[in-house]
């Protein structure tokens, strides 16, 4: 079953289309990587799949309606710098309508999972890039979704702290979380099951990472393919 | 370029004997963990800070005496790429030819022209997407001819399309003949340098060709496709810990050797292994491995 789907996805901001009619489907448990580059609509279509921006035209799912099941990991630094690591995931729970005992089980069970028990006095702001992402992780999966959003979410990042970073999408995707990940980088989106290539609001084309570089291209090479392909 | 290199922040080593060479014409990268010592290496080089002990020297000036010479010869774009948002392009370019000294207006067209700026010469810097800022801040680097430019993560925050035009024109600068220091913690783009220095923990921990790096790294990639995917995960990544899921396939980095494969399959017994290929590691697999094999042989 699909539990992620767009169907013809029109999003506009003050007439400037950001998605052009995207179709998506995402079976259950699946790791779904979209690429593309800065203005493709990645960050819309992750946002209107959370429920957060309404349509102009064509269907998604969850959506508004099965928000309560989706974990939104954004892009950047959304937590509160001026709080401990501790607090910020009190207060993500409390959002979240944890009652007490709940959200102190999951603080401990998550932060002990991203590697961060022994920051949980520190400050937000000042914690390293790498573990402000694993700490935004958390945050976004206290409620237990069963499906992920992630919006670049290694972006800036070392390959060291990137590497933690992937650990962590690994055991929620083997755990069976369905995973919609954005990036802008191929070798990433490489590591996901079923990868979209998307451009300027249209999808141009996705599949299974064997099946996009039949020809033993690299998969930037069959990104660049399909961007010629429609003429751009 | 560098000999025995050091430098502490309040007795805390940023930079700990580092020697290497950068040849004329080059794109040599600088790459390693975040707080490597990658940025403190190149303000060292720059003369923006003093060494506290050993030496350097760039385009034969030394770092240390003849600071402002090489200030004069050397272009450097920093991180924050340096340019004034709320200016125009031309107008921080005008600024940078202010500060450096040159005096021809024919110089800003001509950088304007060779990184292809000429469109938004006249559109304010915080306007434009940032490949075209980062584009614009290395044209601030170059409005004085240097004959080496200091890139500090140039394609950072970047996205795809545009860091292949950033490249292109790295390369183009090199070709003509103006040496190219850049640093950067995206691997596929380290691939792009003619030779590297690996940093780690303030030490220069390997040096060479990327394809040098990689064998060094003495690491091999098995490709593993059994069934069940997430089982045979769990076991690989259970005996090493560096195994990945790509797709429903387990890459697992291991040191080249005769009895690998006996020891993959042993690990998998009695799942259906209908695949295990193997592949030469990527630079990423390479770095992190000679990371790792520094950080455990400790500061030994």
């Amino acid at each position: 079953m699909d539990v992620v789907a767009a169907r013809g996805l029109v999003k506009s901001f003050a007439l400037q289309p950001a998605l052009r009619g995207v179709n998506l489907a995402v079976p259950s448990g699946e790791l779904c990587g979209v690429v593309g580059a800065d203005g493709a609509g990645k960050t819309t279509l992750l946002r209107c799949v959370a429920g957060l921006y309404r349509p102009d035209a064509g269907t998604v799912a969850p959506g508004r309606a099965g928000r309560a099941d989706v974990g939104f990991c954004p892009q950047g630094f959304h937590l509160y710098p001026d709080l401990t690591v501790d607090e910020n995931v009190d207060f993500f729970g409390a959002a979240y309508g944890l009652d007490v005992a709940t959200r102190a089980a999951r603080r401990d069970e998550l932060l002990d999972f991203a590697g961060l028990v022994g920051h949980r006095a520190r400050l937000a702001g000042h914690l390293s890039g790498g573990m402000q992402q694993k700490l935004t992780l958390v945050c976004s999966v206290l409620h237990r979704p069963s499906i992920l959003l992630l919006d670049e979410p290694t972006t800036g990042v070392d390959p060291l702290s990137r590497r933690q970073f992937w650990r962590l999408i690994e055991e929620l995707h083997v755990a069976g979380t369905t995973i919609l990940l954005a990036s802008s980088y191929f070798d990433e989106v490489e590591r996901c099951e079923h990868v979209v290539f998307l451009h300027e609001g249209r999808v141009l084309s996705d599949g299974g990472v064997d099946e996009l570089t039949e020809r033993g291209a690299s998969l930037e090479d069959a990104f660049r393919a399909s961007l010629s392909g429609v003429g751009t | 370029m560098t000999s025995g290199l050091s430098k502490s922040f309040a007795g805390r080593a940023a930079v700990s004997d580092v020697t290497f060479e950068v040849n004329d014409g080059e794109v040599y990268g600088l790459i390693g963990p975040n707080g490597a010592g990658k940025t403190t290496l190149i303000r060292l080089l720059c003369g923006l800070y003093r060494p506290s002990a050993g030496a350097g020297t760039v385009l034969g000036l030394d770092i240390e005496r003849e600071r402002s010479l090489i200030r004069a010869r050397v272009g450097y774009m920093s991180q924050g790429n340096g340019l004034y948002g709320d200016l125009t392009v031309a107008e921080n370019l005008r600024f940078y030819a202010d500060v450096y000294g040159v005096r021809e207006e024919s110089r800003l067209r001509e950088v304007m022209s060779w990184l292809d700026l000429g469109d938004v010469a006249h559109h304010v810097v915080v306007d434009l997407p940032t490949g075209l800022r980062q584009r614009a801040a290395l044209a601030a680097a170059l409005v004085h001819r240097p004959q080496m430019v200091v890139l500090d993560e140039p394609t950072s925050g970047v996205d795809p399309l545009a860091r292949d035009t950033m490249w292109e024109l790295v390369r183009s600068i090199a070709a003509q003949g103006v040496t190219a220091l850049v640093t950067t913690h995206v691997m596929p783009e380290a691939q792009r340098c003619d030779r590297l220095a690996l940093l780690a923990e303030s030490r220069l921990i390997a040096a060479g060709t990327p394809e040098d790096l990689v064998e060094t790294s003495g690491l091999t990639i098995a490709r593993v496709d059994a069934t069940p995917w997430a089982e045979a995960f769990a076991r690989l990544r259970a005996r090493w810990p560096d195994a990945a899921l790509y797709g429903t396939r387990v890459h697992v980095p291991l040191p080249q050797g005769e009895a690998q494969e006996r020891e993959v399959r042993g690990v998998l017994a009695g799942l259906e292994v209908y695949s295990l290929s193997w592949q030469p590691p990527g630079i990423e697999d390479a770095f992190i491995a000679l990371v790792d094999r520094a950080a455990s042989h400790g500061t030994a």
